[in-house]
């Protein structure tokens, strides 16, 4: 069972998350909506191309600013205290996903098989730890799973990877 | 009785019968692992189904749908931890009796479960399927838009505390299924320039990275944690046998509680995940020793899987009948029916009842091929759950980008993953449920094609969605939905915090 305490400073960091996503799609909500007013819609159309843009926009700034205003009694400088991001603690995770975007950029350019096998091997080397044991799981592994999709794709279902 | 005979004969066949074993198998693998799930198993294989005829790829589907949300038995009995949010309440009771030392009868106990709910599932399915699909060659765009309503008073009913952020999420999942042209006119709206996204966001990509990445990612974090497995060495032959026939015993708590499943999983967008919730909190209610659940009660394992394979059933109803998914991989399945160029929905019962008896041939079917997997390749499954996650995540990842390419052959989809996958990690940093984003998405155009018509036809009068009887009929069950499963999900939720969970 948590303590008051606890329980309280996920109240004040839920207040806080919502403080944010609420503005987040207020704004989001008004751009949509001058989006969707550029529509070009006939005059003869009571029911354009933009009228459920603008439904959905409006609603969503609505919404928004409603739950705005909802979690901003609740939030003070304590709350906005209990906001932390642990980037050192998620850095593996942020350079595997660094090193996919990567793949993707240059997958047409190095090829799939070279990419792939890049991609897995310095992934599981990153999130075990930079192990020398990890790295070589990484690049048997990876070459396996390249090899196999590869072929796989190219033999049985006629799919063609760059 | 040919249709049935021939959709037998082909289900049997054995191209077929291998597709099926081999997507209960990898459903099962992917279910067991903790992170992963029957929603991630369907995405990774719709692409690769692509260059398979619909007759063989659709019971594959099925097949990955029905092993995968059973597949969280294994690691809910064995680490205490559920496979899937579809086995959430199997661990209170299933861990606790292999801590116990009978790790054998909990798995047991959980596949003749999942088998008889799944089974009396397929019954249901094929009774209420074809009479509904009449009925709904009845609907018009009113009906259509209000069944629309229906399916997102649902999905935003059961999204826990704040219902707000279910409505915006919903929102912004309607907001991205309208970029790319509009399905009335043909504007191009929303594109920002970018010609790929004339016809808008490509569907597989985008589902495959909301449902994917956040997970992938959250298991990545685990780094080198390893798994700890309560017990290894058991009988599973022996107490898989003894198990098959215990349902009997507790007849009256199965059919409560597969008739629950089968009718949470016909109202679209809800699905296994909370009718294992909502069956385990009937089972206990019903129960005569109730404070026996959560130590090992085989009341609480068989009330969680009997509903959540119940579920599987009920969810394919309406997404055959009407065209609605019942849950997540419901819609991903739904994405599927439209990358083979077929429209469920009542004319399909018409047009093509031999490919709609196929597919409820494989459902039976699959139901039995995964008990009898569950006994072959327990171990199989143990050995899985040891695989470390800083392995298998860089290459599920893999497995997403070549999904995502494969479908049109270009660089942009995998992008298009990319961009969900982050806004699905976003989702799930500020707390807000993905599942009405889903159903935004999958059913906007729809949505917003039935809603428009209507307004033209009524010349933008709403008064016909009230007059309409079927139409009226369905909003004030969206109502009256909305009140009761708000209730039903606040209970269920109560018995979860009673259980120390």
């Amino acid at each position: 069972m948590q303590s008051n305490e606890a329980m309280e400073a996920q109240k004040r960091q839920k207040a806080v998350l919502d403080l944010a996503f609420g503005l987040i799609c207020l704004v989001m909500g008004c751009i949509a909506y001058y989006a969707s007013s550029q529509i070009p819609t006939s005059v003869f159309e009571r029911v354009g191309a933009g009228f459920f843009a603008k439904l959905v926009s409006s609603c969503m700034a609505v919404l928004g600013l409603w739950l705005t205003i909802a979690s901003v009694r609740h939030v003070d400088a304590k709350a906005i205290r209990t906001i932390s991001v642990d980037i050192k603690g998620n850095l593996p995770v942020i350079v595997v996903l660094v090193l996919f975007a990567v793949f993707a950029a240059t997958l047409e350019a190095i090829g799939f098989r070279i990419g792939a096998l890049a991609f897995v091997a310095l992934s599981v080397w990153v999130l075990g730890g930079f192990g020398r044991k990890e790295l070589l799981q990484g690049i048997v592994v990876g070459g396996i799973i390249t090899l196999a999709v590869y072929y796989g794709l190219k033999e049985l279902l006629r799919l063609m990877l760059p | 009785m040919e249709v049935l005979l021939t959709a037998i004969k082909h289900v049997f066949s054995p191209v077929s019968l291998l597709l099926i074993f081999g997507g209960v198998f990898f459903g099962l693998l992917l279910g067991a692992i903790p992170g992963l799930t029957a929603t991630m198993a369907v995405g990774l294989i719709i692409p690769i189904t692509f260059g398979l005829r619909p007759e063989l790829a659709f019971p594959l589907l099925v097949a990955l749908y029905v092993g995968g949300i059973s597949g969280g038995l294994v690691s809910a009995s064995l680490i205490g931890i559920p496979g899937t949010p579809s086995s959430v309440t199997t661990t209170f009771d299933s861990y606790a009796m292999t801590k116990k030392g009978k790790p054998g009868r909990a798995l047991g106990l959980g596949a003749a479960a999942s088998l008889w709910g799944g089974l009396a599932s397929a019954v249901a399915l094929v009774t209420i399927a074809p009479p509904l699909a009449k009925f709904a060659l009845k609907f018009g765009p009113f009906e259509f838009t209000s069944l629309f309503l229906l399916t997102f008073a649902c999905v935003t009913a059961v999204t826990g505390e704040s219902r707000i952020k279910g409505y915006l999420a919903l929102l912004i999942g309607l907001f991205l299924s309208m970029v790319g042209m509009d399905p009335i006119n043909g504007v191009e709206r929303f594109t920002l320039g970018f010609y790929q996204l004339s016809a808008g966001f490509s569907q597989l990509p985008a589902l495959i990275g909301l449902f994917t990445l956040s997970e992938v990612v959250s298991g990545a974090r685990q780094g080198k944690k390893p798994t700890i497995i309560a017990a290894q060495g058991f009988s599973v032959v022996r107490d898989f046998l003894e198990t098959l026939f215990v349902i009997p015993k507790h007849f009256f708590l199965f059919i409560r509680t597969t008739i629950l499943g089968v009718a949470i999983g016909i109202f679209p967008g809800i699905g296994p995940g909370l009718a294992n919730v909502l069956c385990y909190a009937q089972a206990k209610a019903g129960a005569k020793e109730p404070e026996l659940f959560g130590k090992g009660s085989e009341e609480g394992i068989i009330g969680a899987e009997s509903g959540n394979n119940a579920a599987t059933g009920g969810a394919l109803i309406p997404l055959l009948t009407l065209g609605v998914p019942g849950d997540t991989v419901t819609a991903l399945i739904l994405g599927a029916f439209m990358l083979h160029g077929i429209q469920p929905g009542p004319l399909l019962f018409r047009a093509n009842s031999q490919f709609v008896t196929i597919i409820f041939v494989a459902f039976f079917v699959a139901n039995i091929v995964t008990w009898l997997l569950q006994l072959a390749c327990s171990r199989v499954f143990i050995k899985a759950l040891s695989t470390p996650v800083y392995i298998l995540a860089p290459v599920i990842l893999l497995f997403c980008a070549v999904g995502s390419f494969a479908l049109n052959n270009r660089i942009f989809d995998i992008w298009v993953f990319m961009l969900f996958g982050l806004i699905g990690l976003a989702f799930s940093v500020f707390k807000v449920p993905l599942l009405p984003l889903l159903m935004g998405l999958i059913l906007g155009k729809s949505f917003e094609k039935e809603f428009r018509t209507a307004l033209i036809l009524s010349k933008g009068s709403l008064m016909p969605f009230f007059t309409r009887p079927i139409s009226l009929a369905l909003i004030i069950m969206a109502v009256l939905l909305v009140i009761y499963l708000s209730k039903l999900s606040a209970r269920a939720h109560k018995t979860l915090a009673g259980t120390g969970k």
